[in-house]
C-alpha cells in the first residue's frame, strides 16, 4: 500500500477528474512543458511531508502533509478563468467523502499564488496550498 | 554623418507587414521557449518582427499580418541598438 501521502494525492486525482468528466485535464508529475492547446490543466503536487511523534501513543507519528492545486490556463483574461476552476476544485476537495476517511476533518487551504508566464499565448495559474494532519505508525509509512 | 541605407539589411530575409496603416518590411523570427513558472513548464513562441523604427509607429494590440499570417502585437516596440531599428513582440491571432 502506497504512504499515506501518495493516497492523499491519488485520491485529489480522482475527485478532480471524475468531477469535471474529462474537460480539464488533471496530471501529476509534469516534466514536460504545457502545450498551447493543453488549457485548462488542473497539476496536483505533494511539496513536504513535516512529522513529529504523537504524544499520545509512542508508537504514531503526526504528520503534516503540504500538497498544491495548480490551476494553469490560457486566456487574456487568465485570473478570472482561472479562478472559477479553482473554486470549483476546492468545493470538490472538501466535500469528498473519501479525502475525509483518510483525512478525518483535517484539510485546510494554506495559501494561493498567482503567477502568470512571459508567453505568446497569455498564460497564468493560480497555485492553491493545502494542508492536512494524519497519524502513521512510525513502523512503517503504508501501516 | 552619412545617409545610411536601410534597405539592403532587410532585402533577403524580410518579410511584408500590414499594421494598421503600416506597410512596412520586416525581420521575422519564432525561437521557441519554454518558461518555467514553478509548478511546471510552458511552451511558447517569441514571435517577434525586426523593422525600421520610422516606418511603422507600432502600439500594443494591433491586429496586422506578417507574411500573410495574422498576427497581434503584444507589447511597445523596444529599439535595438542605435535606435534605428526596434524589435516588436508579436502574438498569433
Amino acid at each position: 500500500m502506497p504512504s499515506k501521502a501518495e493516497q492523499v494525492a491519488q485520491r485529489v486525482v480522482t475527485v478532480l477528474a471524475a468531477a469535471n468528466t474529462g474537460a480539464i485535464a488533471v496530471v501529476r508529475d509534469r516534466l514536460d512543458a504545457l502545450t498551447r492547446t493543453e488549457s485548462p490543466v488542473i497539476l496536483v503536487e505533494l511539496q513536504g511531508e513535516d512529522s513529529d511523534s504523537f504524544s499520545n501513543s509512542p508508537e504514531l507519528d503526526q504528520d503534516l502533509l503540504t500538497f498544491g492545486v495548480c490551476v494553469c490556463v490560457r486566456s487574456d483574461d487568465w485570473q478570472t478563468v482561472a479562478d472559477a476552476v479553482r473554486v470549483q476544485a476546492h468545493a470538490q476537495l472538501v466535500a469528498d467523502g473519501g479525502l475525509k476517511l483518510l483525512l478525518a476533518t483535517s484539510l485546510r487551504r494554506t495559501k494561493s499564488d498567482w503567477r502568470a508566464a512571459d508567453t505568446d499565448v497569455p498564460f497564468g495559474s493560480i497555485n492553491q496550498l493545502y494542508q492536512c494532519k494524519y497519524l502513521t505508525r512510525n513502523a512503517g509509512l503504508d501501516l | 554623418m552619412f545617409a545610411e541605407d536601410l534597405t539592403g539589411y532587410l532585402a533577403d530575409f524580410g518579410v511584408p507587414c500590414v499594421f494598421a496603416s503600416f506597410t512596412f518590411t520586416a525581420i521575422f523570427d519564432q525561437p521557441e521557449t519554454v518558461d518555467d513558472f514553478g509548478p511546471a513548464k510552458v511552451q511558447s513562441a517569441q514571435y517577434s518582427i525586426r523593422f525600421v523604427t520610422s516606418q511603422a509607429a507600432l502600439t500594443p494590440g494591433l491586429v496586422g499580418t506578417v507574411g500573410g499570417v495574422a498576427f497581434k502585437t503584444r507589447d511597445t516596440p523596444r529599439p535595438y541598438a542605435d535606435g534605428v531599428f526596434s524589435t516588436c513582440l508579436l502574438t498569433k491571432v
